[in-house]
C-alpha cells in the first residue's frame, strides 16, 4: 500500500459496465523524504472504497489485490483507495500530511 | 488506472492471434496538469475512442482474457471515456 493525496474526481459516462456506481478519484502518490511527504510518480485514477474526498491523505493499493475489496470484486480495477490517513509518524516525528 | 490521451490508431497485419479483430490505439499517459508522461502506449479499445479523447486506462486485462483467452499478451485496456476531471484549485 502507498500514501497519496486525493487531487480530484474523474467522471466517465461510457465505461466498462463493472465500473457502474464506483467513485473514481484522481490521486497523487507521496513518499517520505527527509521526514516530509513529497510528491512521487505519476497521478493515478483509483476506485474509492472508504468514502474519501478531495484534499484527503489516503492509503491505496495497486495491482490484482485491488480487486479484492467488497466493491471492486469482478471489475477490471487495478488501483483502489483502502483507507483515510489520520497521521503519519516517521522516526518519532509526526510528518505533515500533503 | 490512469488517464491517457489518444493520439491515433495502430494497424498491424502480422500479430499475435489473440489480437485479431481488436482495435489498437496509440496514446500517451497524462499527468494531473495534462502534460504527457512516459513512453507512448498501445491500448486495446472497445469504446471507439477518438483521436484527442481522454480515456481511462486499466492494466487489469481480465475482460480481454475472458474474451480472447488467457494467452493474450495485451495488457493495457481502455476502461472508459473520460468526460471531465474535477481538480482541487491550486493554492
Amino acid at each position: 500500500m502507498f500514501l497519496a493525496k486525493v487531487i480530484g474526481n474523474v467522471v466517465a459516462t461510457q465505461k466498462s459496465p463493472e465500473f457502474q456506481g464506483m467513485k473514481l478519484l484522481f490521486i497523487q502518490p507521496y513518499i517520505n523524504k527527509d521526514k516530509t511527504l513529497v510528491q512521487s510518480g505519476s497521478s493515478i485514477v483509483a476506485v474509492d472504497s472508504v468514502g474519501a474526498g478531495v484534499g484527503e491523505c489516503v492509503l491505496f493499493t495497486q495491482g490484482s489485490s485491488a480487486r479484492l475489496t467488497h466493491n471492486t470484486k469482478g471489475a477490471p480495477v487495478d488501483a483502489v483507495i483502502v483507507g483515510i490517513v489520520d497521521s503519519v509518524e516517521v522516526e518519532g516525528t509526526i510528518v505533515e500530511k500533503p | 488506472m490512469f488517464l491517457a490521451r489518444i493520439d491515433g490508431t495502430v494497424t498491424s497485419t502480422v500479430k499475435h492471434q489473440t489480437l485479431a479483430g481488436l482495435r489498437l490505439l496509440i496514446g500517451q499517459r497524462l499527468e494531473a496538469d495534462g502534460s504527457p508522461t512516459g513512453d507512448p502506449l498501445i491500448l486495446v479499445d472497445t469504446f471507439g475512442a477518438r483521436q484527442g479523447a481522454t480515456v481511462l486506462v486499466t492494466t487489469e486485462n481480465e475482460p480481454l482474457r475472458n474474451r480472447v483467452g488467457n494467452t493474450t499478451p495485451a495488457r493495457l485496456l481502455v476502461a472508459g471515456l473520460v468526460d471531465e476531471v474535477f481538480q482541487e484549485a491550486k493554492a
